[in-house]
């Protein structure tokens, strides 16, 4: 049996449900003791772009100093009970999205067994090494995470549905198995030319194995999805005329509806006293699409000096598009010039073939990116960065990106 | 001589501002614990002692020899990584620190009170109604 998480966990009223829930089993925990908890985080950006060869919409820099990009705050609530229970809520107000407060959280926890965890409600999509802490820029060395990987995807970064945290020591490594399912959807920005779509991800299904051993960290994740839609109405004359024309095949490789999606990564970690490493190699696969496969790769090697870190980091994206999608209807126009047709048919046929192509184009992207940075810690709780970064396009245009940050909790 | 006389004086140099702590326990819990299970208890990636029950890691203020001491040897962790390690686990609801106990009088209290706790202090000689699991010097 599939089991449709969609329709159970439909709308976010029940994640709310589930909290108040939680809070009233907690409070009717008679013989528990309940603790309570408040906390905080947040960051003031500054950031620039030299130009606008290369742009990470979901960043937002623009090429004049602004602060809307990074700057950010966040509160969160837990309740723990000694029962077992407990529940938590985030919510985070962005500059990039208006300062709008969002909840990024709202979950109920219980301790099945002492290393098992049953988590229900709203909860970070586990896809990549830092999405669980994105926003928690006192975690990192960066200013953000590499935007190349972290601000060329953003769709699912919240899920709602329920997880499963499992730990256990393996051998002389401590070990931690994460599985996920749930649903999401929101708006995103797929590609540079594609911005802010509707996106819905259903029956999301997650594993991630996370072991760790002295300084060392090994996190293997792989999350699919077998419904997955992004609405892109700049695509619909042309999908639409394609399926008129009898090429449903091609209007179905550029439409993304009820398409399947799997994101594998692989990261390693290191953090020693005086070193600090972070690399991830991620493949999100999209086939029956006109962008079948992305691949996105990243290391940053970091050295603490006091307390200062210094680092530096190379980050690419690479989307795999095949070629020659639109040659059946190049193909079908020149048929019907054989065959005799009226030019108006043909140059239909001929530019609905260059439309196809113009899409294939506007994904046939790879970019690539050198950051070179500074983060002090002024104490345990702030920190300030400045980082400096160079990204490539293929046709070796070049953007500059000069960013400024504080970080702090409370 | 010079060498023997610098050796002397270092030797006692060493000796005044060495740190020792003993991790206690509840006197009835009679459990071995290695020092990776001690680990994995005090940065929440263990939850149990090895008998299976529940076990409750206690912490001095950061401001404490005995605290600094601890996170350096036994966790091996500068009190800013230690800091950065929980502030990750709190920002991904995946765990929350050890509670803080004022000092070794009140840490004796509670873990002599309940068999769930684990704790560490300075005073060498205190016996009552806890056992020392193990100690730690540099």
């Amino acid at each position: 049996m599939k089991l449709d998480f969609s329709t159970l966990c439909t709308t976010t009223a029940l994640s709310r449900g589930i909290a108040v829930s939680i809070l009233l089993a907690l409070s009717t925990a008679s013989h528990a003791e309940v603790s309570f908890d408040l906390n905080g985080f947040g960051s003031l950006g500054l950031s620039r772009a030299s130009n606008d060869n290369i742009t990470y919409p979901a960043a937002q820099i623009g090429d004049s100093w602004n602060e809307n990009g990074d700057t950010k705050i966040a509160i969160q609530g837990s309740v723990v009970s000694t029962n077992g229970l407990s529940g938590a809520i985030q919510v985070i107000s962005r500059g990039r999205e208006d300062y709008q407060p969002k909840t990024e959280w709202l979950y109920g926890a219980y301790n099945v067994k002492p290393n098992l965890t049953l988590r229900l409600g709203r909860m970070r999509t586990p896809l990549y090494e830092f999405s669980d802490y994105l926003d928690l820029g006192i975690s990192y060395p960066w200013v953000r995470p590499p935007m190349t990987v972290y601000a060329s995807d953003t769709m699912a970064s919240r899920y709602d549905g329920i997880d499963l945290l499992f730990s256990e020591h393996l051998g002389s490594w401590d070990a931690s198995l994460q599985a996920s399912f749930g649903h999401s959807k929101g708006r995103s920005s797929i590609t540079e030319d594609v911005e802010d779509q509707k996106f819905s991800l259903r029956n999301i299904m997650g594993v991630v194995l996370r072991a760790e051993k002295g300084v060392w960290g090994v996190r293997l994740g792989q999350l699919q999805c077998d419904d997955m839609d992004i609405d892109v109405p700049e695509f619909d004359m042309l999908t639409g005329a394609l399926s008129a024309a009898g090429f449903d095949d091609i209007a179905n490789t550029i439409k993304i509806k009820d398409d399947k999606v799997r994101y594998t990564t692989i990261g390693v970690s290191m953090d020693h006293e005086y070193w600090l490493m972070n690399s991830e190699v991620i493949h999100v696969s999209i086939p029956d699409t006109i962008v079948p496969s992305i691949t996105f790769k990243y290391i940053m090697i970091g050295r603490h000096i006091g307390d200062f870190t210094v680092h530096y980091t190379y980050a690419r994206k690479d989307m795999n598009i095949p070629s020659g999608t639109a040659d059946p209807i190049y193909g079908a126009a020149a048929q019907l010039q054989m065959a005799g047709a009226s030019e108006q048919q043909i140059a239909g046929l001929n530019a609905m073939a260059d439309g196809v192509t113009q899409v294939e184009k506007s994904f046939d992207y790879k970019v690539s990116s050198n950051t070179l940075g500074l983060r002090y810690a002024v104490t345990d709780m702030i920190a300030v960065k400045a980082e400096l970064q160079q990204s490539t396009n293929q046709d070796n245009q070049s953007t500059n990106f000069t960013s400024l940050s504080l970080d702090f909790l409370f | 001589m010079l060498k023997v006389f610098l050796v002397l004086l270092m030797s006692i140099f060493w000796l005044t501002v060495s740190a020792d702590i003993a991790v206690i326990s509840h006197e009835e819990k009679d459990v071995q614990i290695s020092k990776r299970e001690l680990v994995a208890i005090y940065l929440g990636k263990s939850k149990t002692f090895s008998d299976g029950t529940y076990v409750v890691p206690l912490h001095q203020p950061e401001s404490s020899d005995a605290y600094k001491f601890f996170t350096k040897e036994v966790l091996n962790k500068s009190t800013k990584q230690h800091k950065a390690y929980w502030a990750k686990k709190i920002f991904t609801g995946k765990g929350r620190p050890p509670k803080t106990i004022s000092d070794d009088q009140k840490m004796l209290e509670i873990v002599s009170s309940d068999a769930r706790y684990i704790g560490y202090i300075v005073d060498k000689n205190a016996e009552d109604g806890i056992r020392v699991v193990m100690y730690y010097s540099n």
